[in-house]
């Protein structure tokens, strides 16, 4: 089942939280939406559970209108379901209780899965691994536990939509680890829909087969993993996700002449936008120093040792850059060549 | 060593300070039970036997109960839908309708009654004009069962609302949302996951009203003795102020029952909110989680705003309209209104000098009030042990007690003439000042201690450390930080005490009346349209004293927003 937001817009008062938003969430995606804190991720979460109602634009889930035209179908009436930041577990209600709720509640149960309510919360309880905890209250339960808890209950009732709003970021960076995969692994196994909204562009990237990503309200550029750090299309998406050098100078077909050097660069496949604006995007691991001495000058201003590499902090003129390499044999203070 | 006589000077001090407390506030309540097992001369169980073999008495003990249970009930259903409303949605002038609903707060509960019997008055404004619209229609009876429940509720409403409205505002939205998610609408999430949540909070306040009920006597009074409705309260003031051979005996062991209901109630709570979770969270989310459409909300605030003009606003009409009648009874015509009554409160020396009592009392009772309740709340914050936490827990039951227990127990010990001096006490106005002492030093320890609380105790340390000693630290450092919290509590104290009627009603005497004590003697007398005009006045009283306040206190954020 496909879920299409078109033209979708949003404003708050004055601000233009979400902007001219056109996404096809495709049937099994695991869709990452991905940008820094108020770019208007987590609004467009909202408005596909139906938590606001755009103020632009339709969303259909499958061929069914659920918000627009001053329309909006409320969350109980979809068929979704969400992992919140905060877990959102009921603390009233044991694991079990927790986890059986929506299959209980959901209007897009069937007699039949409802009947049979207690196995599949055997089931999903073994899935998360929470084996023995069926009596606990959340309370009594660890950050990890209630965060599996939380995605069993998520998964419950079957949702044609699983939506996620930065699941991983209570938990501590090993558990965040074992998390991710435990998130593929269940994606994999249950082949639902997820839209994971996060600002973690290395989880966004080890998750998502396809990712969104977001800047001020807009989106900058939807593709896969590979996509969006090879061949970032916009400048924001070659510094958020790539954290990419941006630097100044002029195209001519394939060469690029580098601001302030006497020396030109061969390169492929590089996108209008950045043709156009007269900038190339390079990655840490993209610049090496030049024995030769030709490319772009550059002063190293701090070297930071981290075990399999090195990141190496530059300034060329007034521009910052940064360079990863595995061999180094300048200081801080030393001038030398940059070069691709 | 100068360090042992230190330790030795502080430890007789604290012990002293602990008799002084203790024989203060805590024995004179010892002094209930001892009487309650006293009979002729000795231990004897006599009074009890009689209480529990007699069947009056059991009526009397399932009057209170049904009164008490079925007014909370009411009253949370009241506060709680209105909290609800509050919280939840995005109502228009969301601040003015918070304000209305609070206002039975500041209003004695006697006064709010006298003036529910005006609006019910078979021969009242209300009733005359309803009858121009429906000629067969008669106002239902106040001096029923009905009626109490219905005072009590409409005058106790506030506590269940103040403390589910911050409940329902620290409930996670999360935790509705995610029940939306699953399935739920919004009638089910209040089922299903606010109302469970919030279960704890509102055992808490079902029990603050039943407490609040059980230790009411204006209400009960007025309404109840009329109808021949008696629950304990009034019970006890007919024993003690009958006089007759074994009184105080009977007056004692009615007490001990009356307290025993209260505890057992408290226990019961308190096993109900343990078996329901407790929320974590201290922050309150203000934000609506409703979004209501412009139309839906406009008439969401118009129910609430009728319903708040006809239950606090209307019956304070129809006080004040009686009050202009020439005598109680007649037909609200121009000819039969009249000045009169409050003329005559101007002329009667009894009502300036009550007054003038209530308010001098007020004033010294706050003020002795201010001084224990914060030492006590201070000792009790930065020196927390056995010590501290006893002089707390004596401080605390008097007010936790039914104020018609701690009236009797002030008469029980202080009616015997002082040694050495010869006199008592008893009879004078001294007695009321001691009683308002005991039973309001509490309510200065709970704000005090929050305010000291709000202090670090860092700042005293760094005081210290830069040369700061003594009371030196006490008047530089804490006194200015905690200053706030103590007069806002010190306010609480003196409305409290201004209005008080239960303990004053057993301890007042001739030339020490106070206002309740007068309101009452006119109603039960029958001169309903002076106690009306009375309580008008006291009414104009406690709203200047509340303009002040808040002018006071709108002057120091002014002040405080130039700097």
């Amino acid at each position: 089942m496909e879920t299409e937001c078109r033209n979708i817009g949003m404003t708050f008062g004055k601000t233009k939280a979400l902007q001219d938003i056109n996404l096809t969430i495709h049937d099994g995606d695991f869709l990452a939406i991905l940008g820094p804190s108020g770019c208007g991720k987590t609004t467009l979460l909202r408005l596909l559970a139906g938590f606001s109602a755009p103020t632009q634009g339709e969303i259909r889930i499958g061929a069914e209108l659920v918000a627009g035209n001053g329309y909006v179908k409320s969350p109980n009436e979809r068929n979704i379901s969400m992992v919140f930041q905060s877990y959102a577990l009921w603390p009233h209600m044991t694991v079990e209780q927790n986890i059986a709720f929506p299959i209980r509640n959901s209007r897009f149960v069937t007699a039949k899965q409802r009947s049979n309510c207690s196995e599949r919360v055997q089931q999903l309880v073994e899935m998360v691994g929470l084996h023995a905890m069926e009596k606990r209250l959340p309370a009594q339960l660890s950050g990890g536990q209630r965060q599996r808890v939380a995605l069993a209950r998520a998964l419950a009732a079957e949702p044609a939509l699983l939506l996620m709003d930065e699941p991983l970021s209570n938990l501590d960076s090993e558990l965040r680890i074992e998390m991710r995969q435990e998130l593929k692994r269940l994606h994999r196994a249950t082949g639902t829909t997820i839209v994971y909204v996060t600002h973690d562009q290395s989880e966004a990237l080890a998750l998502a087969n396809r990712i969104v990503v977001m800047n001020h309200g807009r989106i900058e550029q939807v593709g896969t993993a590979k996509e969006i750090y090879e061949a970032p299309q916009t400048e924001f998406v070659a510094r958020f996700v790539g954290r990419s050098n941006l630097l100044h100078g002029h195209w001519t077909e394939n060469r690029f002449l580098p601001e302030g050097a006497e020396t030109v660069w061969q390169l492929k496949d590089v996108p209008d936008t950045f043709r156009k604006s007269g900038l190339l995007a390079l990655k840490p691991e993209q610049l090496r120093i030049s024995e030769k001495n030709n490319g772009i000058p550059a002063t190293i201003k701090e070297i930071e040792y981290l075990g399999a590499e090195m990141r190496v902090l530059l300034s060329s003129g007034q521009t910052a850059l940064e360079m990863r390499t595995k061999e180094m044999h300048y200081q801080v203070g030393d001038a030398l060549w940059l070069t691709v | 060593m100068p360090v042992l006589r230190t330790r030795l000077l502080r430890q007789i001090v604290a012990a002293f300070l602990a008799l002084v407390i203790a024989g203060m506030f805590f024995v004179p309540l010892l002094s209930v039970v001892k009487m309650a097992f006293t009979a002729d001369g000795g231990f004897s169980f006599a009074s009890f036997i009689k209480i529990l073999t007699s069947a009056r008495q059991y009526h009397v003990i399932a009057n209170t109960l049904i009164i008490n249970i079925a007014s909370s009930l009411l009253a949370a259903t009241l506060g709680v839908s209105a909290a609800y409303c509050i919280a939840y949605t995005n109502l228009p002038n969301k601040k003015w309708l918070h304000r209305a609903l609070l206002l039975p707060l500041l209003i004695p509960g006697y006064i709010i009654t006298l003036a529910w019997m005006q609006f019910f008055a078979k021969g009242g404004v209300v009733a005359s004009s309803l009858r121009l619209i429906f000629p067969a229609i008669s106002m239902p009876n106040i001096y029923s069962f009905g009626g109490i429940i219905f005072v009590f509720a409409v005058t106790k409403y506030p506590i269940i609302y103040t403390l589910t409205l911050s409940t329902f505002r620290k409930i996670p939205v999360d935790l509705e949302l995610a029940a939306a998610v699953s399935g739920c609408n919004r009638r089910q999430i209040f089922r299903k996951v606010t109302l469970p949540v919030s279960m704890s909070g509102l055992a808490n306040g079902v029990l603050l009203v039943f407490l609040s009920c059980l230790d009411n006597f204006g209400t009960v009074a007025f309404l109840g003795i009329p109808a021949h409705i008696t629950v304990m309260t009034t019970d006890i003031y007919q024993s003690v102020i009958s006089m007759s051979g074994n009184s105080f005996a009977d007056a004692s062991a009615k007490s001990v029952v009356l307290g025993l209901i209260g505890v057992a109630a408290s226990v019961l709570a308190w096993r109900c909110a343990g078996r329901f979770v407790t929320l974590q969270t201290e922050t309150e989310d203000m934000n609506s989680r409703i979004l209501l459409s412009r139309k839906k909300a406009r008439l969401i605030q118009l129910i609430m705003l009728a319903g708040i003009l006809l239950i606090n606003f209307v019956p304070l009409l129809t006080l004040i309209q009686t009050s202009l009648l020439r005598a109680f009874g007649l037909p609200p015509t121009p000819e039969n209104m009249t000045l009169e009554n409050y003329a005559f409160l101007f002329s009667n020396q009894k009502c300036i000098n009550a007054v003038f009592n209530s308010i001098i009392l007020a004033i010294v009772t706050a003020i002795i009030c201010l001084i224990i309740g914060t030492i006590a709340a201070y000792l009790l914050v930065r020196c927390p042990g056995h010590f501290s936490r006893a002089l707390d827990f004596m401080i605390s039951i008097p007010y936790s007690i039914p104020g018609i227990i701690l009236g009797l127990a002030l008469i029980l010990t202080w009616a015997k003439p002082l040694p050495f001096i010869g006199k008592t006490i008893y009879g004078t106005i001294f007695m009321l000042l001691l009683s308002y002492v005991i039973r309001f030093t509490a309510l200065q320890i709970r704000s005090s201690s929050a305010a000291i609380l709000q202090v670090d105790a860092s700042m005293e340390e760094a005081g210290r450390v830069n040369g700061a000693h003594g009371l030196r630290l006490w008047f530089k450092i804490l006194l200015p930080l905690i200053a706030p919290g103590c007069v806002s509590g010190m306010g609480l104290v003196f409305l409290s005490t201004l209005t008080e009627l239960t303990t004053s009603s057993l301890l007042w005497s001739a030339g020490s009346e106070t206002i309740g004590v007068v309101i009452y003697n006119y109603t039960s007398a029958g001169q309903t349209t002076v106690a009306c005009a009375f309580s008008v006045a006291i009414l104009i009283i406690i709203g200047l004293l509340a303009g002040v306040q808040a002018l006071l206190s709108y002057l120091i954020r002014y002040k405080k927003e130039e700097e």
